[in-house]
């Protein structure tokens, strides 16, 4: 196929889900991100932690709507957010100065290390990028960043997939573990 | 027969796939799919490949003929033709005195050698119709290794089936030897791997 060719694609869109997979991605989304953002609202706000970062917005699609997605299972979940974070604060500790460095180096490399790892987790690339151009609350927390809010965060979240996503008889999650 | 193994008609067929048939199924499995119908298709057909193979990937020594019948590269011409009519066979290995296969005889050599330009069966017999004599009589002086094809192609009995359907293909040749290290031990005709290709086809359909 010809460079420009390649551009006019070569197939379809795939169907649209039926209505009872849009409430039920509603219902777990709703109650994935409600979990982390009691958590982050309610009980951590007197303190300088944090619990809810935007990164998770975009986990709750993959593993409330799209859940039989490889890029939606506890593998890639936990760790694409966990190593992602890692990596987000290493290149704004060493980095830092440069922050349009920073945050391009923490989100390429994020990428890398979630593709040889087998964890590749779209949202990973937001959390190490939060770990660059984050607020001075993300920053003071160092490498707690990559436990507390992405390794719990993504924790809790799993939780509420597993016991929501089963409920339903068409549905089931994970695929996999490991 | 045709030319590739993943072309050969069968309920499974990849090639008869379509879009609509892929965008059903995805309809009909509940829960957002991430990939596109054209992956799938990619998917399904390098998979079936594997499967062909898969299932093709019995030795060679188990479809065979054996023990397989065989002349001399310095037998005459006549004596191969009444050893093959008496055998019944299309096509017969050579061997030297070494006992190595050096080449293949089959009805085809016979034609090229004693007709010029009529390559068939049927130019032959035309021919024979117009000449008074017998066009074989031009090569009754000759010798088996003489009009043989050589070198022969042969198989290892250890090899997979696939292996001898795709050669068979390739050279546009209708037998083959099996050897067990150099050995001749057997041979192998078109229609043993048609037979093989049948019962697998067979099988998918069962399960």
């Amino acid at each position: 196929m010809s460079y420009f060719g390649k551009m006019r694609g070569t197939t379809t869109s795939p169907p649209r889900v039926s209505i009872q997979e849009v409430i039920w991605s509603w219902i777990g989304s709703f109650l994935g991100i409600a979990a982390v953002g009691v958590i982050h609202f309610n009980l951590l706000d007197k303190s300088d932690l944090v619990m809810i970062i935007g990164s998770f917005g975009a986990s709750a699609v993959l593993i409330y709507a799209a859940i039989r997605s490889p890029l939606a299972q506890p593998r890639n979940l936990i760790g694409g957010h966990v190593i992602s974070a890692i990596i987000g604060v290493a290149c704004f500790q060493f980095l830092g100065g440069q922050l349009w460095l920073a945050s391009a180096v923490a989100v390429a490399t994020a990428i890398a290390a979630m593709l040889l790892t087998k964890t590749l987790h779209p949202p990973g690339g937001a959390s190490a990028l939060i770990a660059v151009i984050g607020s001075e609350k993300i920053h003071a927390l160092g490498y707690l960043y990559a436990i507390f809010p992405a390794g719990t965060g993504a924790v809790i979240m799993l939780i509420v997939a597993l016991l929501v996503n089963n409920i339903p008889e068409s549905r089931r999650y994970p695929e996999f573990w490991l | 027969m045709s030319k590739n193994y993943s072309d050969h008609e069968g309920p499974l067929d990849p090639q008869t796939l379509t879009d609509e048939d892929v965008i059903a199924a995805m309809k009909q499995i509940s829960g957002y799919l991430d990939i596109t119908p054209q992956d799938f298709k990619e998917l399904y057909v390098v998979a079936y490949e594997h499967a062909i193979k898969r299932l093709l990937s019995t030795p060679v020594r188990e479809i065979m003929t054996s023990p397989a019948f065989f002349v001399h590269d310095d037998l005459p011409v006549l004596e191969v033709a009444r050893y093959m009519a008496q055998t019944k066979v299309s096509g017969i290995p050579v061997l030297n005195k070494n006992k190595d296969i050096v080449g293949v005889i089959s009805e085809k050599d016979f034609m090229h050698g004693m007709s010029q330009g009529e390559q068939s069966f049927m130019g032959v017999v035309a021919a024979c119709m117009v000449n008074k004599g017998c066009p074989a009589v031009t090569i009754k002086g000759y010798v088996a290794g003489e009009i043989m094809s050589s070198p022969a192609i042969t198989v290892e009995q250890e090899d997979p089936v696939y292996d001898i359907y795709e050669l068979m293909q390739k050279k546009n040749i209708n037998r083959i030897p099996v050897t067990d290290k150099n050995h001749l031990v057997g041979i192998v005709s078109r229609d043993d791997t048609v037979n093989i290709l049948a019962q697998t086809s067979q099988n998918l359909c069962k399960k």
